[in-house]
């Protein structure tokens, strides 16, 4: 039985090593790709229509009160503008709900999923063009 | 035997079983939220009529980056440059050295390989112009019979010096395809986003096929001896009639690029040996 498992770890532990190349762009990322986070009730300080990145920053209380400044990209303005964005798609002030992809190291930054406003109107940001990896545009 | 080549099937799969489930959990969801680019939004847009003989002109959609084939066995040299470069996809963003990080020209033939969401072909006597949408850069391509510079990046004093761009001459094989070849990329620009290397001795043979009013083909080959083993196509590529003749303006800023990096990519990072 113990040869048997040792079989298994090793026919495993070699899959494993094949595979990695596959994922290595997962691997490098910035961000958790398997975690979505959800923030409601989120104000937007400023939003930058800019290339390569257009940028969204905001302010979020947590449960004690205190606010917390976050910031998200998107993809670029030419990616964003296909799927309804424009410059002034967001204005300080303006109370949202984000969905983002959070940086690795707990810094208040991430990968825009998506916005949604007061009136219920939903910003996807732009598909990724290796579709799936969280690339840069 | 026998049970040791059960174990091994069992095993296997159980491995794979195992793996498929890790790789299910570890992805983000696909939740895509339209178009990447023009091209996919357009769709299919049929013949669009007959196929003006040996002319280009007009706006072309094209994906956000082509599809690459594998490269072929580096030498010493391009395996030593390849090493030296950090790609964004190896890298978060803050740790890469990737040109474009801070907005840095694509160069050629780079800029045909990536953000190739539009395209413009024009003519002039004796040239054609090829333009693109990312940072609205043009290339000139001689069409009046001259030959490519042989000594570009040389010592002499009539050595041309290599350009971002290069040089390029064209010229029609028949009637619909329009074949271009390019010496004299600087050194300097990455050959695609992996960071693969090239050298001042590549060479770049593009052949644009108009398919019909519609479409348009381009086959991009690589010949570098310097840095490849053996020459290769790297792309087949296709675009597409944009109907309004017109796109976005998409140029990398720099002073944006830096609110970015100091805003996002840098407090999203950490750093990593390669």
């Amino acid at each position: 039985m113990q040869s048997k498992l040792l079989l298994f770890l090793t026919l495993f532990g070699g899959l494993s090593t094949i595979c990695r190349p596959l994922n290595a762009h997962h691997g490098s990322a910035s961000y958790k790709t398997d975690k979505v986070v959800v923030m409601k009730q989120a104000t937007v300080t400023k939003f930058v229509w800019a290339n390569p990145h257009s940028i969204l920053l905001f302010d979020v209380k947590d449960k004690h009160g205190n606010t917390a400044h976050w910031a998200g990209e998107a993809g670029s303005p030419s990616a964003i503008r296909l799927l309804g964005w424009n410059k002034n798609s967001l204005q300080a002030g303006d109370v949202i709900t984000v969905q983002l992809y959070p940086s690795k190291f707990e810094s208040n930054v991430g990968r825009l999923e998506e916005v949604v406003l007061a009136d219920g109107t939903t910003l996807k940001d732009s598909p990724r063009g290796d579709r799936g990896v969280l690339s840069r545009y | 035997m026998r049970n040791l080549f059960q174990c091994c099937v069992v095993s296997l799969a159980g491995a794979l079983v195992a793996s498929s489930l890790a790789f299910a959990q570890s992805s983000p969801k696909p939740n895509f939220g339209g178009p990447e680019d023009l091209y996919e939004k357009l769709g299919d847009t049929g013949s669009g009529g007959p196929t003006p003989r040996r002319d280009l002109t007009g706006f072309w959609a094209g994906k956000v980056a082509a599809k690459l084939n594998a490269v072929p066995s580096m030498t010493p040299w391009g395996q030593e440059q390849f090493r030296l470069h950090k790609s964004n996809g190896e890298y978060p963003v803050a740790d890469s050295n990737d040109p474009i990080k801070g907005c840095d020209p694509l160069g050629f033939p780079r800029n045909m390989l990536f953000m190739t969401r539009g395209i413009v072909f024009t003519t002039m006597p004796g040239k054609t112009i090829e333009m693109s949408e990312y940072n609205r850069i043009w290339r000139e391509i001689w069409t009046d019979g001259r030959e490519l510079p042989k000594n570009v990046g040389g010592r002499s004093a009539d050595a041309p010096d290599p350009r971002w761009y290069g040089y390029s001459v064209g010229h029609w094989e028949g009637d619909y395809t329009f074949v271009v070849n390019t010496v004299g990329s600087d050194e300097r620009t990455w050959l695609d986003n992996a960071g693969h290397p090239h050298s001042i001795e590549l060479r770049v043979e593009e052949r644009y096929t108009r398919v019909n009013h519609n479409h348009l083909e381009v086959t991009i080959k690589i010949d570098d001896p310097k840095a490849y083993t053996q020459p290769f196509v790297i792309t087949k590529s296709e675009f597409t009639w944009i109907p309004e003749q017109d796109f976005e303006e998409e140029l990398c800023v720099p002073s944006e690029q830096a609110e970015y990096l100091k805003l996002v990519a840098e407090p999203a990072a950490h750093s990593k040996s390669k």
